[in-house]
């Protein structure tokens, strides 16, 4: 147990503990949207050959989904973007419209003999996108508030006056 | 890290709720009750801000005895 505590005592002051989590806090900023571009570049290039890009969609989903549970579990909800249903209707219609335009890219690249097609999929997938994004935006944010209010119940339990003791006889 | 408790006098002398402090200095009710509960260590920033709305010194809110001390 000495060997293990010696081994993971930080050896940095404050000031340094800060920058280091900063610089960590961008290793983890690149490794997610690395993998975001990665996984859309192999798709453009490969199409859905899971061999090729399984790896990177599992890595991708497994940090996502470690940010929005932990961060939900903090009671954070983003750093740049209040938590409002307006906001969420703004980000599933941005989602919608990023995956449109990139199966109208993936049209050109793989369905150049049925273009009409690729742009009935295009949009049927579009749509698809901004529901499935409003919906868990939605339960994300509901889950949130719930999360804030037992907060909030907790730390009115810690201001409620304490029992005094009882003495033992 | 020990609770801070006489944040914690300090704001009732002022009849202020944790959520009224955190209004007043510009972070969230959790911020607060985690300064109290002694799970947050404040930036001098924000120490200042909340000494000056509650009319207190540094020293009188967040002087901590040498036994308390965890760098």
């Amino acid at each position: 147990m000495k060997l293990f505590e010696r081994l993971t005592k930080s050896k940095l002051d404050e000031m340094q503990e800060q920058k280091l989590a900063r610089i960590e806090r961008n290793i983890s900023r690149i490794a997610i949207f690395g993998l975001l571009a990665l996984f859309l570049i192999e798709l453009f290039l490969f199409g859905y050959d899971w061999k090729v890009i399984g790896g990177e969609f599992i890595l991708l989903m497994i940090l996502c989904f470690y940010e929005i549970i932990a961060s939900l579990r903090a009671g954070v909800w983003s750093r740049n973007i209040a938590p409002t249903r307006r906001n969420n209707v703004l980000a599933a219609l941005a989602a919608g419209l990023i995956v449109f335009v990139f199966f109208l890219f993936m049209t050109v690249r793989w369905w150049d003999l049925y273009p009409l097609a690729g742009v009935i999929t295009a949009a049927i997938s579009g749509v698809a996108t901004f529901m499935l994004t409003y919906v868990l935006l939605w339960v994300s944010l509901r889950e949130y508030e719930r999360r804030q209010k037992q907060l909030d119940q907790e730390a009115d339990e810690e201001e409620k006056p304490q029992p005094p003791e009882r003495r033992e006889k | 890290m020990a609770k801070n408790l006489k944040l914690k006098a300090a704001r009732a002398e002022r009849d202020m709720t944790q959520k009224d402090l955190a209004a007043a200095v510009g972070v969230s009710r959790q911020t607060i009750n985690a300064i109290e509960k002694g799970e947050y260590n404040p930036t001098i920033k924000l120490c200042r801000a909340i000494c000056r709305t509650l009319g207190k010194s540094l020293d009188e809110l967040f002087w901590e005895d040498e036994s308390d001390e965890t760098v």
